[in-house]
């Protein structure tokens, strides 16, 4: 008889993150990759990958769930149990992992989170509101300004001696402040450590506005890659922060767990990666509200639709 | 004005928290009245198209619903509310609010009907409601009969709103504190949005406008003594009286308001103990961030409840 295994993929705007995990909570399989703007794309690619890392002689899935900004696409893509909000999949796969969590800190691509802890369970959250300032796609675009690669700022940042003061509330001040810094010759390693700064400072004094931040904490998401913010944050904090290894794959770790906890059962087949997925928008005509309705196909046929405000726009399916 | 006409009344702004007042008052003076449709997005969008950009969603709202008011009546009653004491002040958009809607259609010639009242008048509402009706050419009399019976049906309706809404607060539920402008929170396309999600998640919605006002004001003098918003008062007076009967509170603005602005920065931080989601509706058209936002919300609440992860299946 072959063992259970769950599976969870987080998709957002930037990245898509895919794992497999026993009822022991152990890391079957992992997957991240870039979302490009394609996410059905990005979740084939997911399950490829994941596909051949994955022991089929041993184990099979038996439930999976979906998180992120395109859950409810992929959710009905393949069939998943438990489609969620991102907070609630953070914040059940950091309290699986750290028991005593008591905060934890996301930075992702496009949007930034706090959520407080108290007792296992998530009593208090904030996310990012309109702009994205501070969060993984400011620092890619600044990055692109200097030549660095984006992955190479926290090892940068770390050597500077000092922090070159950048104001990182909006992409387009940060960038003629980071020019000028430039003009005056500040070296480059001053001013990523500068940019590393602002991205703590923004976080702390936007997002996590009012929130009272406990240790231990936990800082996750793309960003918390950086060892320079990570850095900065324990400065401006005073406090440890831890970050995980599998940080990254928080959000498809916990949505895994969830669907773990579900109790659903239902026959998984990574055949799913191989067929055609179409998605068309139409705008409905029914009433003054022309809501955008999102139908999607598998193989030319519609298999789920939403976006509808009332049952009139209602698409059946066939 | 002659008799028969028909008065417009746009379905916006002040006209969730008087409306009745005002129907009832023209209508016992003989004057049948029209209200413009519930709000949606073509609404938003032809008003949208005859504001300045800086002016606020619910302007721009009530906007496109006097231009829904054109042809279906005579005059449209857009009243000027400047407050009727120094601490409970209105915002600017009702102070200026018929000379705004005046200047924006000045081409499209259309009659407005209006009150006028301000603090530093020391004036009250039941005479400039008299002023109006013998402007319409009633007796002090008949104005003052129609203004009392309208005053006493509006009373009625906000008792009766009131009574339902302690009735709900018995429920086993999950109950939800929805708190904001009367004309954000029930506005069919604004707020209507967000009860809609909470009551899909399960939840009850209540109002902060539905708290019994007098208790209301007395609370938010606790609140802040030098607040000057009437309608942040009830707000927050609402919300400080209800956040130990409910199980989270979720905040509505409509960007950019800024007096919600303050008052809710300042709610926040004296609500303690339950869950607050502050969210500000823009002119989006999708719902999926409001809809992430709130999913976390209710997740955040039952989780509390079932006392932890994996003990809600």
């Amino acid at each position: 008889m072959k063992k259970k295994a769950y599976l969870g993929i987080d998709i957002g705007s930037i990245s898509t993150k895919g794992v497999i995990i026993n009822d022991d909570n152990e890391f079957l399989a992992e997957c991240y990759l870039w979302t490009e703007g394609n996410p059905t794309r990005a979740t084939k690619n997911v399950l490829h990958v994941l596909q051949e890392q994955f022991d089929q002689e041993r184990y099979r899935i038996v439930s999976s769930g979906t998180t992120g900004s395109a859950r409810k696409l992929v959710g009905s893509m393949i069939g998943a149990q438990v489609v969620k909000n991102e907070i609630t999949a953070h914040a059940v796969g950091t309290t699986t992992l750290h028991p005593d969590v008591r905060t934890i800190l996301e930075i992702g691509g496009q949007d930034s989170k706090i959520i407080c802890v108290e007792n296992g369970v998530a009593v208090d959250y904030a996310m990012n509101t309109l702009c994205a300032a501070g969060t993984g796609a400011f620092l890619s675009s600044q990055a692109h300004r200097l030549g660095v690669a984006v992955e190479e700022f926290g090892e940068i940042a770390l050597k500077a001696e000092k922090a070159a003061p950048i104001a990182a509330r909006c992409t387009v001040f940060a960038e003629s402040d980071l020019v000028h810094k430039l003009q005056v010759g500040c070296p480059k390693e001053e001013i990523i450590a500068g940019l590393c700064k602002a991205v703590a400072g923004n976080y702390l004094n936007n997002v996590a506005k009012g929130k009272k931040i406990t240790a231990p904490v936990v800082f996750q998401g793309g960003v918390s890659k950086n060892a320079g913010v990570v850095r900065m944050f324990e400065e401006e904090l005073g406090m440890p922060v831890m970050v995980d290894e599998k940080g990254h794959l928080m959000g498809a770790f916990g949505i895994a767990v969830l669907a773990k906890e579900s109790q659903e059962e239902s026959v998984f087949s990574f055949d799913v990666a191989d067929m055609e997925f179409k998605t068309r928008e139409v705008t409905c005509g029914k009433c003054a509200n022309h809501c955008e309705i999102i139908c999607v196909y598998r193989d030319g046929s519609l298999i789920d639709s939403w976006g509808n405000r009332c049952d009139n726009g209602a698409v059946k399916i066939r | 004005m002659g008799e028969n006409h028909t008065i417009g009344i746009p379905r916006g702004l002040m006209a969730y928290r008087e409306g009745v007042l005002w129907k009832n008052f023209f209508e016992n003076l003989g004057y049948p009245c029209v209200f413009s449709p519930k709000s949606d997005r073509r609404i938003l969008g032809q008003g949208t198209a005859r504001a300045v950009d800086e002016t606020c969603l619910p302007f721009k709202m009530y906007l496109g619903h006097v231009m829904e008011l054109k042809g279906k009546c005579d005059v449209i009653f857009i009243p000027r509310m400047g407050g009727f004491t120094t601490r409970e002040k209105m915002c600017t958009r009702y102070e200026a609010l018929p000379d705004l809607v005046r200047n924006i259609f000045r081409d499209e010639h259309m009659e407005v009907l209006s009150v006028s009242y301000d603090w530093y008048d020391r004036t009250t509402e039941e005479k400039v409601y008299l002023e109006l009706g013998m402007s319409l050419g009633s007796t002090r009399k008949e104005a003052k009969k129609a203004y009392n019976a309208a005053r006493k049906k509006q009373e009625t309706w906000r008792k009766a709103k009131e009574k339902g809404q302690q009735q709900l607060l018995e429920t086993g539920k999950t109950k939800v504190l929805l708190s904001g402008h009367p004309y954000v929170i029930h506005d069919a396309y604004m707020g209507g949005e967000i009860t809609g999600i909470l009551e899909k998640m399960g939840a009850k919605v209540l109002y902060s406008d539905y708290v019994e006002q007098g208790s209301a004001m007395k609370r938010s003098y606790e609140f802040s003594r030098v607040m000057p918003w009437l309608i942040n008062r009830e707000i927050a007076g609402a919300t400080m009286l209800m956040r130990k009967k409910v199980d989270g509170i979720v905040l509505v603005s409509a960007y950019p308001c800024g007096p919600d602005a303050l008052v809710n920065d300042m709610l926040i931080r004296r609500i303690n103990g339950i869950p607050v989601l502050s969210l500000t509706l823009d002119a989006q058209s999708g719902t999926a961030g409001v809809e992430t936002r709130i999913e976390s919300f209710i997740d955040i609440i039952k989780y509390q409840k079932a006392g932890g992860y994996g003990n809600q299946n």
